[in-house]
């Protein structure tokens, strides 16, 4: 339907409790961490497909033990990212999301049945049966559409453009998807691959090695290739930002880019080492690099496709100084507990 | 289209003076047929109460009985506890955990206004309530899987931090829960602690933990009704009835201190003001008073007889009575969805002058229809103002609630909402709106004209 204007909702009455800069930066190193834990879920659930079916019991054995714990962490991790998302660009976030807030809601009921078969198949897998191959394959699929429907979602936030098109009156039914935006499949896949190596390089240094390095190596020279699909999918005033036309954002991405290589070849020489975990250790951390510039990125292009409408950095400010000075403490303390708790588990192994 | 009109530029809140807002209905509004926002809030904000008020109670139970175990020497109870960690597991980090995320979702998508203020306001808290689950979750896997690994004293201790840290999130959510009540001196400070540490806090935090220790009784009881016959199905019969009776000590107490801290107005809705939530609350308190009675006479009393369908039922009884005491602490918010601040449909009253002067087609972005003499605006209008509580046939459907009224006391009605139906909020709207909405709710019933 025709607007006169966007309907861009106004910006929250109450200003943000803390300065941009603080907020922006804890929104992309929580992100970072939920995507972490996010890939070796996604690629973890998608590796249990292939080894059950193979029957592989020693790969199904340690995807299957992993994926309870990191689906408990891949939702821990994203509450933070996903509560700075909608405290910095709630205006755009919760619109889009109305829009399609069937699938939006589909979400929380596709994660408890993901989540209930990697617990099914946790305590059910030796021997494995044809039950498990379905289960896990029940559950890929579940992970997999909720990756897309955050796609669109995050996507549609940054298109108000569109909005008006999804929409006739003030009231929706809320069924839409974003599938007019041309950079939706190359970012999805690029996502999915991403989450094909963060899991590769996971299995390597779990003892998978060669199968771990194959994966981890194949993802990321495909995902070079959905990668630059991605970047010439973005519109030219915000893909030129990333080829030169600001020094700081190509960088980081140019950087992630380089990086990844980086990370690609130190796996190379793990696979042919006499003693490969040092080398796996230090693809790991070279990697954590390249999620951390890629999340960084990410909000590169989120700005930019937001410039025209809001500017977060001019956004008021009341700081809330002493309520954060609480959190950063309470922060140091439940790292500190959860720390305990884990070394006392790694003593008792020993 | 929508300027700021020169009395959004004064500042709606005392303390603070940036407030240009251009539009005071910022976001389309998601229609869900007969069930509507109302009733897909409460039915997943039910469930996750439900679940997570067993999962603060269950952490002590899980340290306190697995010390028992191990002071008692008794390895049948022992293993009673462990098959029960991984049942609660089961439950509580995904179930629980789950319908948490999901209630988020979706008061995001009904009140996505109200849920930016609470974000904005308490983004700290949320982020201290985010380190306890961290520590929660972490604690409730390393419980479960370590069984054979820790020792005893090590493997209790975890579960001592588990019970802690989420009796801690539980302390963090209430205030931001009651606020949305007893809003207390935030509505002229902004405050984070006078809004977190509100009137109602104390009372809530105690009526909150009477209830988780009296759901993790009814649970223990479902469980214990899976056990075999003989000493040790008794001996946990009659345990999980020891932490249902406290509960009933601790949650009238709570209840009525609660009643007391409640604004006038929300008060009087509790009690007879409406009577619909009245009927709820004397549901709520009767129901509790039955699972009392029957856990007593059946649990303790007679544990030998006591079956899976009776646990079953008074755990559904637990099930009700935490459902109807949440809609009741939804109900009496009306006709706010933050009290004082902002209105059951999305309005700030700070707004409402203004938009009744301009009107909710001119003030609301996403209006489709601008005009109020147009064949369907009073449909819009009601779609703006009337959809987040009311459904036409459905949820609290008006159809049935508008039968045999005319235009002329329809728009009467609708001109004075606030003072004949002290739970709905003033119409927002210019004559010609109203004049709008009343021809469209009266063309809802046309046999009775």
């Amino acid at each position: 339907m025709n607007f006169a204007t966007l309907p861009i909702p106004s910006p929250d009455l109450l200003p943000l409790p803390a300065p941009a800069w603080l907020l922006v930066g804890l929104s992309v190193f929580t992100l970072l961490l939920h995507l972490l834990a996010m890939n070796l879920t996604l690629g973890a659930s998608l590796v249990a497909v292939w080894a059950t079916w193979r029957r592989n019991e020693s790969l199904a054995r340690l995807v299957l033990n992993t994926l309870p714990v990191s689906t408990a962490m891949t939702i821990t991790s994203g509450v933070a990212p996903l509560l700075f998302v909608q405290l910095l660009y709630g205006q755009f976030f919760y619109a889009a999301s109305i829009l399609m807030a069937v699938p939006w809601m589909l979400v929380v009921l596709l994660l408890m049945l993901a989540y209930y078969g990697f617990y099914f198949n946790y305590f059910k897998s030796a021997p494995l049966t044809a039950c498990n191959v379905a289960v896990a394959l029940g559950s890929a699929f579940a992970v997999l559409a909720i990756g897309f429907i955050y796609v669109n979602n995050f996507t549609l936030m940054l298109t108000p453009e569109r909005w008006p098109t999804l929409i006739n009156g003030a009231s929706t039914r809320g069924t839409a998807l974003n599938t007019g935006e041309p950079t939706l499949l190359p970012r999805y896949l690029h996502v999915v691959t991403a989450a094909l190596a963060v899991t590769g390089l996971y299995l390597a240094l779990r003892g998978q090695l060669r199968c771990g390095a194959f994966l981890f190596g194949g993802a990321t020279l495909i995902n070079i290739g959905f990668g630059l699909w991605f970047l010439f999918a973005l519109p030219e005033s915000i893909r030129n930002l990333f080829l030169g036309g600001n020094a700081a954002q190509t960088g980081h991405l140019w950087g992630g880019v380089g990086l990844a290589i980086a990370a690609l070849m130190l796996m190379m020489l793990a696979v042919n080492a006499t003693r490969p975990k040092p080398l796996l250790i230090a693809a790991a951390l070279v990697l954590v690099l390249v999620v951390d510039l890629m999340a960084t990125v990410r909000h590169f292009v989120r700005e930019a496709y937001l410039t025209p409408h809001f500017d977060v950095w001019t956004a008021p400010v009341r700081p809330m100084w002493d309520v954060f000075a609480l959190f950063a403490v309470t922060l140091v303390v439940g790292l500190g507990v959860v720390a305990w708790m884990i070394t006392k588990v790694i003593r008792a192994r020993a | 289209m929508i300027q700021a009109s020169p009395a959004a530029a004064t500042p709606r809140l005392p303390g603070l003076t940036i407030f240009v807002n251009e539009a005071v209905m910022n976001f389309p509004i998601w229609e869900i047929p007969h069930l509507g926002g109302g009733g897909l809030i409460a039915l997943v904000a039910v469930v996750h109460v439900f679940v997570a008020h067993f999962a603060v109670g269950g952490g002590f139970w899980l340290a306190l009985t697995e010390a028992k175990a191990y002071r008692e020497n008794d390895p049948a109870l022992l293993a009673y506890v462990r098959s029960y960690s991984k049942f609660f597991v089961l439950l509580t980090l995904v179930f629980g955990a789950l319908t948490g995320v999901g209630i988020w979702f979706t008061i995001g998508l009904i009140s996505p206004a109200a849920t930016s203020t609470l974000i904005r306001a308490f983004v700290w808290g949320w982020a201290i309530e985010w380190v306890f689950f961290l520590v929660e979750i972490t604690a409730a896997i390393i419980y479960y899987t370590t069984w054979d690994r820790l020792d005893r004293r090590a493997h209790n201790q975890i579960a001592w931090i588990y019970a802690g840290a989420a009796f801690v999130s539980l302390l963090v959510i209430n205030g931001i829960l009651t606020f949305m009540v007893t809003p207390g001196r935030w509505l002229e400070t902004q405050n984070f602690w006078h809004g977190w540490l509100n009137p109602g806090y104390w009372p809530s935090v105690v009526l909150r933990s009477g209830s988780a220790i009296a759901l993790v009784g009814l649970f223990t009881l479902l469980t214990g009704s899976w056990l075999p016959n003989g000493e040790l199905r008794v001996k946990v019969l009659r345990y999980a009835a020891c932490w249902v009776f406290p509960a009933f000590v601790v949650m009238p107490v709570g209840l009525l201190w609660y009643l007391a801290k409640l604004p006038e107005h929300a008060r009087f809705i509790a009690l007879g003001g409406a009577p619909v939530v009245a009927m709820f609350t004397a549901a709520s308190m009767g129901l509790s008073g039955a699972i009392l009675l029957f856990v007593w006479l059946g649990a303790w009393r007679t544990p030998e007889q006591f079956s899976t369908a009776f646990a079953a039922l008074l755990l559904g009884m637990g099930f009700v009575a935490t459902g109807t005491t949440e809609w009741v602490r939804e109900a009496v918010r009306k006709p706010y969805i933050l009290f004082g601040y902002m209105y059951s449909n999305s309005i700030h009253v700070g707004d409402a002058d203004r938009v009744t002067q301009v009107g909710v087609l001119q003030t609301a972005k996403w209006a489709g229809i601008r005009d109020a003499s147009h064949p369907d605006a009073g449909r819009e209008v009601f779609t703006l103002l009337c959809l987040s509580c009311h459904e036409v046939d459905g949820y609290n459907p008006v159809r049935p609630l508008v039968r045999g009224w005319d235009e002329e006391y329809l728009d009467y009605q609708l001109s004075r909402l606030d003072t004949l139906k002290g739970f709905m909020p003033p119409f927002t709207g210019t004559a010609a709106e109203r004049r709008a909405l009343a021809q469209y709710l009266v063309s809802l019933n046309p046999e009775a004209r």
